[in-house]
């Protein structure tokens, strides 16, 4: 019981000290702030204030979602309108009034939709919810959704345009206008597409957007397109397409049986919102949810059977469960026979069979009967117990997977993204492995089961479509890698180092090259390079490590900001979200005359869709360079076309259905889109490949039982006697042997078929007894933005530090415990962190979540200080070290909150320390590392701190370089590259001819 | 004239007016202390007047205590009256009106731009403002002045007491070092006041707490469980406080979710949770002996006497309880 304080005694001192009083709140930042030279100022965002407004609110709308659980939304009909109570001010009673806008969130490529709240008199925004209308999203989201407002609201944002002053890195910068921008940038990419069509890269990072950057490009005319994909899906891509010319899965989660996942995608913030949704969905109706990886991820603590399988083997898991379902005759022979080109396979056997009793099947009838003894023959090596060891799992665990997946039959649901295909090399070869799985079980495009992402997912046309350009850009994809999925981007400082060539002007967009890609330092050296990067323009919203290593700062909008079109594989269906700038369009609303959305947006954030029609515009004044007429408003082409215009057009003409649903509710296209924010098309076949030519006159058929037009362009495939499209594969089927990479060179039996590759941290690669370790990084906390979350406080508070997962034996065996530091050594230096100690981790194997150890080089400016850690860097040639001065810390800003840090460790810069590993054919980056060494840290080695030795990485880039297989020696026709293979921008055919003088040749 | 306290240490006892500077710089720090928790200046007077307060502060960081203060008034146990008078747990109805009555008849403007009128430290504030009006009245002579202005003071504390015993349980329950020495501190003051004003004729005594109807009945077919969670989480309406804090401890015990939302909600989602996994009769169960657990902890003696109606209002909430206990039973056989 609590006894009474001794009051007297505390009223007498009370009296003795006088009047305490509180301190005062402090006084908000001033409104103007100096930059770190004093020479711009460097205005900060103000916090939103909100109307009080006499009116009740409205009732919500229940909705009750597949999985049961249920929402409540505000009724459609009531957005434009919506009054409810102010949640900050409780307990009072106040309300706000609000238009609501429907947006797509930014944060990933899940394009799920958003709906923000935006004050009817203030315009300001008071958050982000889910959007009921979107197909994909469903109006759920996840915690990076919500998180928009942090990044609008963000005191530490960039808000104007700014052009560096000082040396190159020195942190000086002026404020200029967007005029001034576009008219300088402007001239310079025309100078430099009138002298190269390779001189003005647009690197980006996730597009976030379906069309309308990469349509810029293509009016410049030049083979500007570089990408983060080799650093992000690469080998996923390749293993895909080299089956199905389809470069990605799409499953219908919802409707299987079973979900075979080669987790760290799904809880990293690819699909993480809709697909889990669909998860749960097919689990709540007794699907069955199989997971491999090394780590109990979010995604593994859900799986009904875990498979924490040693990297590099996965492939052979794979193929032991296909091996299942081979020899006990359980798989889909009918869909195998129809679908596969096995005579073809057959038919290669000499070419590259190693076992003499799958030699001799070359001499049996071509069948199908000899097919299936062939693939009985092939894999039977491949037993569960030969897996199990290789991959330290228990045998019964994966007869278990297999069991489950034999049952399941078509509803297969499976899918990988990073993880095993981006941590290994060979890494395409477990992408194919998966997929073979779903090409044996009947899944491809059945329901419940795999189907292509381009078969659930719609991109419009524009108004025009500019031709292709005729150029090839040797420093994105150079000859040593001719089915590289796609441009060899994060090799791009060393190939710069090697005099391959320069650059006129370089964008980076929403892209932190320096930070996300591995050995960092490269870049560091690459970007203060003038030489070299002649300009670098950084389009971000947010400061970042690159951008301080910019010309040009231009500030660029959130998903509230701008305008995109975007749509996602997520589901068994097609739509299209609508990207709007909500405040421009709460405006509007109110009949305010927006003319640019920079008007609208804090400051004088822009959106790239208008920066790309002035930038355009500007690079081709009098239309000579043929640019501008792209530009031009199809109403009054002497004047650049507006966001109403083209979206207008687009949303008119190349939305099937669109138009209709429109008019039924009495709106225009456009007025439909900007209501909902989204639009479900009408259902297209799930199996597309299976859809009937219907030709109106004979065709021709080839050897291969292909169909040909007149003009002996394959158009389809002869299936069961009819005519159909088939896959995009030259034998329009899918080609379990692969001719083109036979053609290639790549004709060995590992490559041929799907097969294990030895990988470069597989278990016979790390010597455990000597001490080394697998450093595995692809893995991201899910509540982070690759490197975009240090600007959304509410993320930062939920997850900031990124230390090394270690199994206890390990840290035993090392003589440490939770919270001690070591030193990871990898091959081209090493780095400090704390140890997480924990049994959700493969003895053997230290994890590490990859997006987090942000630095600025001052205390003041950059990233903000509550997210990053202060760095000194530390340079004597060759060597590099980051040393960090202190973490995070609390400061005061517009923003109370940031006076609230109370966190410190922001965590660690690990990709500084991995060196390049570009895989021989898929160029993806193999992310794992071999961690040559781990020990405690000694008393001078402290958190955070980086070495490098970039002499190392460049030895580590030429070892791998050596294992390409370039174009110039294997191709068969002179071309630098199968035309069939995709890039995101095709050039035309001329521009696929190997040059004359190959680097290095 | 007040009753002077007895001296613990000996010392000399304090003049009246000595005595009411004192209580309007202990409500004042108080009053600070609970709307901005401990700062520079109030971290060295905190730890200064008060032993309680000075153990807990002792080696703690700031951030550990705004952490702390944030957790018990700002997610456990917001001191709003409303929220614990009201009975849709709302403010800006009768009682913040009486409050602002009180406040405009003493001439006192309450500042808000920190907490609203309905927010102890205002009414803290507002005493502290009487208690130095009193002492300066005091020490002019004004004795009729004074008078007038204790009468004020315990209507202001009776008002602030009508409900604070409550409040202050569940920031005990809460169990953070800070807060809890925070409410023992000020509730010591404020009873000890209080006590002293009421032994003194210029005091009316003030009404007997009404608190409105618990509203539920079980023989309604149309009562659904967010009605039975809705009653639960109005303090008003079922005499106890049932704190964010408490509502995960239950789930915890009794492993089921509690998912997130309001109080409402997440007494919600425990109440469907309890019956999705068939354990509806536990949690009722479990929600009975939190109640007399609470009925019990208002029945100190220092309390008792303001505690009553709640604990009236619990023993009716307990009744209905274990009548949906029963029925839940029954069906069960059924």
């Amino acid at each position: 019981m609590t006894t009474l304080p001794q009051t007297d005694s505390f009223l007498r001192r009370l009296l003795s000290i006088g009047r305490p009083r509180a301190q005062a709140a402090a006084d908000p930042v001033a409104a103007a702030r100096m930059s770190s030279d004093g020479t711009a100022r460097r205005e900060v965002v103000e916090q939103p204030v909100f109307a009080d407004v006499d009116v009740l609110p409205e009732a919500l709308t229940e909705v009750r979602h597949p999985d049961g659980r249920m929402s409540r939304y505000p009724p459609p009909e009531r957005w434009d309108d919506w009054v409810e109570w102010d949640a900050k001010a409780w307990p009072k009673k106040v309300a706000r009034r609000y238009t609501l806008v429907p947006t797509i969130c930014f944060n990933c490529e899940s394009a799920c939709g958003l709906l923000a709240y935006v004050d009817k008199e203030t315009y300001e925004i008071r958050r982000f919810e889910g959007n009921p209308a979107h197909p994909g999203s469903r109006g759920r989201n996840c915690a990076k959704g919500p998180a928009t407002h942090n990044q609008v609201y963000d005191p530490e944002r960039i808000l104007y345009p700014l052009k560096r002053v000082g040396a190159r890195g020195e942190g000086k910068w002026k404020r200029v206008s967007w005029e001034e921008v576009v008219e300088e940038l402007g001239a310079k990419m025309r100078e430099s597409r009138e002298r190269r069509l390779d001189g003005i890269v647009y690197h980006v990072g996730r597009p976030g957007e379906d069309h309308y950057a990469n349509r810029a490009i293509k009016a410049w005319g030049v083979d500007g397109h570089n990408s983060h994909t080799n650093i992000c899906s690469a080998a996923a891509r390749a293993g895909y397409f080299m089956w199905s010319a389809g470069d990605r899965p799409s499953p219908d989660y919802a409707d299987a049986e079973a979900i075979l996942l080669l987790s760290a995608h799904l809880e990293s913030g690819h699909y993480f919102n809709p697909h889990a949704q669909r998860i749960l969905e097919s689990k709540k109706k007794g699907g069955r949810l199989i997971v491999l990886d090394p780590r109990l991820s979010n995604t593994a603590a859900r799986a009904d059977c875990w498979l924490p399988t040693w990297p590099g083997t996965e492939a052979t898991v794979l193929l032991a469960i296909a091996n299942h379902l081979i020899q006990n005759d359980l798989y889909d022979k009918a869909f195998v026979e129809r679908w596969v080109n096995w005579a073809q396979t057959l038919e290669s056997i000499p070419e590259w069979a190693e076992d003499p009793d799958v030699k001799k099947l070359a001499k049996e009838p071509k069948t199908f009967e000899t097919f299936d003894r062939f693939l009985k023959t092939l894999y039977r090596d491949f037993t569960f117990e030969k897996a199990a060891e290789e991959a330290q799992v228990p045998v019964a665990r994966l007869q278990e997977a297999a069991e489950i997946i034999a049952r399941a039959g078509s509803r297969l649901a499976a899918h990988t993204w990073r993880s095993a295909t981006m941590g290994n090399r060979g890494g395409w070869q477990v992408a194919r492995s998966l997929f073979f799985l779903n090409v044996l079980t009947g899944s491809v495009g059945a329901e419940g089961g795999t189907a292509l992402n381009s078969w659930n997912k719609f991109v419009p046309a524009a108004f025009t479509n500019p031709p292709s350009f005729d150029a090839w850009n040797e420093l994105h994809l150079p000859h040593e890698w001719p089915f590289a999925f796609y441009e060899m981007s994060f090799l791009l400082p060393h190939f710069l180092k090697e005099g391959r060539g320069d650059i006129d002007v370089y964008f980076t967009r929403v892209y932190n090259p320096m930070w996300i890609n591995p050995d960092g330092f490269m870049w560091l050296d690459a970007l203060r390079d003038e030489d070299k990067i002649k300009c670098h323009v950084a389009l971000t919203p947010t400061w970042n490590e690159s951008a301080w290593f910019a010309d040009y700062v231009l500030p660029m909008g959130h998903s509230g900001e701008r305008h995109d079109v975007m749509s996602q594989e997520t589901h068994e269906g097609r739509w299209i979200g609508f990207r709007q700038p909500v405040r421009r369009v709460a405006m509007q609303r109110n009949g305010v005359e927006v003319e640019k959305t920079y008007e609208a947006n804090p400051g004088e954030v822009w959106e790239e869709a208008e920066l790309w029609v002035d930038l355009s515009w500007a690079m081709d004044p009098d239309g000579s360079l043929g640019i501008r007429k792209h530009f031009e408003s199809p109403v009054d082409p002497t004047r650049p076309i507006t966001q109403d215009e083209y979206w207008g057009w687009m949303f008119d003409n190349a939305v099937p259905g669109l138009k209709e649903t429109a008019e039924a509710e009495g709106l225009t296209p456009l007025a439909y889109m900007r209501k909902y924010g989204a639009y479900e098309l009408p259902k297209a076949p799930r199996r597309p490949f299976a859809q009937p030519l219907g030709l109106d006159f004979e065709p021709a058929i080839d050897t291969q039982k292909r169909v040909l037009n007149a003009d002996g362009d394959v158009i389809g495939v002869l299936i069961d006697g009819e005519a159909v499209t088939g896959f995009g594969t030259p034998s329009r089927k899918l080609e379990m042997w692969s001719p083109t990479l036979h053609a290639w060179g790549w004709k060995e039996q590992e490559y041929a078929v799907p097969w294990p590759l030895e990988s470069h941290v597989g278990p016979r690669q790390i010597d455990r007894a000597a001490g080394q370790m697998l450093l595995l990084p692809t893995f991201r906390l899910p509540t982070l933005i690759h490197t975009r979350s240090a600007n959304a406080k509410w993320l930062y508070e939920i997850s900031h530090k990124n230390p090394v997962w270690m199994h206890p034996s390990d840290a035993s065996r090392l003589g440490v415990d939770t919270g001690d530091t070591i030193r990871v050594e990898t091959e081209i230096g090493w780095f400090v962190d704390r140890v997480w100690v924990t049994e959700g981790i493969k003895p053997g194997v230290i994890a590490m979540s990859h997006h987090l150890g942000r630095w600025r080089l001052k205390e003041q400016g950059g990233i903000g200080a509550g997210m990053s850690n202060l760095a000194e860097l530390d340079e004597s040639g060759e060597d590099k070290k980051l040393r960090i001065v202190h973490g995070a810390r609390a400061w005061e800003s517009t923003d109370p909150d940031t006076s609230r840090i109370w966190w410190e460790d922001v965590g660690v810069h690990q990709n500084l320390t991995h060196a390049v590993h570009p895989d021989p054919l898929s160029g993806a980056h193999c992310w794992h590392q071999k961690a040559v060494s781990v020990r405690k840290a000694k008393a001078d080695e402290r958190h955070g701190d980086v070495y490098v030795d970039t002499n190392r990485s460049m030895a580590v880039y030429r070892e791998w370089h050596a294992l390409s297989r370039s174009a110039v020696d294997h191709s068969p026709d002179g071309t630098r590259r199968p035309l069939w293979l995709k890039r995101p921008l095709k050039p035309k055919r001329a521009a696929y001819d190997l040059p004359e003088k190959p680097f290095g040749r | 004239m007040s009753t002077e306290p007895t001296t613990s240490d000996g010392d000399a006892a304090l003049t009246p007016a000595e005595l009411a500077r004192a209580r309007g710089l202990g409500y004042g720090l108080l009053s600070d202390l609970l709307s901005f928790g401990i700062t520079e200046s109030t971290r060295a007077a905190a730890a200064e007047v008060s032993d309680g307060l000075r153990a807990a502060l002792e080696g703690r960081d700031p951030d550990e205590l705004a952490a702390d203060h944030e957790h018990a008034f700002g997610w456990v146990a917001p001191p709003y009256a409303g929220a614990y008078l009201a009975a849709d747990r709302a403010s800006g109805g009768d009682v913040e009106a009486g409050l602002r009555a009180c406040f405009d008849a003493a001439g006192f403007t309450p500042d808000t731009r920190r907490e609203g009128v309905e927010h102890l430290s205002v009414t803290l504030r507002f005493v502290a403002f009487l208690c130095g009006a009193e002492a300066d009245a005091r020490v002019d002579g004004e004795a009729a002045i004074a008078a007038r202005l204790e009468a004020m003071i315990a209507d202001a504390l009776g008002r602030a007491l009508a409900w604070t015993p409550v409040w202050s349980e569940a920031v005990r329950r809460a169990g953070r070092p800070f807060s809890l020495a925070l409410v023992d501190e000020l509730e010591g003051l404020m009873l000890s006041h209080h006590a002293a004003l009421r032994a003194t004729a210029a005091s009316p005594p003030a009404p007997p707490l009404a608190l409105p109807p618990l509203g539920l009945d079980l023989e309604d077919e149309s009562v659904s469980l967010r009605d039975v969670a809705e009653l639960l989480a109005s303090p008003a309406r079922c005499g106890a406080v049932l704190s964010r804090a408490d509502i995960q401890r239950l789930g915890r015990a009794a492993r089921l979710p509690r998912g997130f939302g309001d109080r409402a909600q997440i007494v919600t989602n425990l109440l469907r949770a309890s019956g999705r996994f068939d354990q509806a009769e536990d949690i009722l169960e479990s929600l009975d002996s939190e109640l007399a657990r609470q009925a019990d902890a208002l029945s100190r003696p220092a309390v008792a006497h303001l505690t009553a109606p709640w604990r009236d209002r619990m023993a009716e909430t307990r009744a209905l309880l274990a009548e949906a206990r029963e029925r839940v039973r029954s069906l069960a056989r059924e």
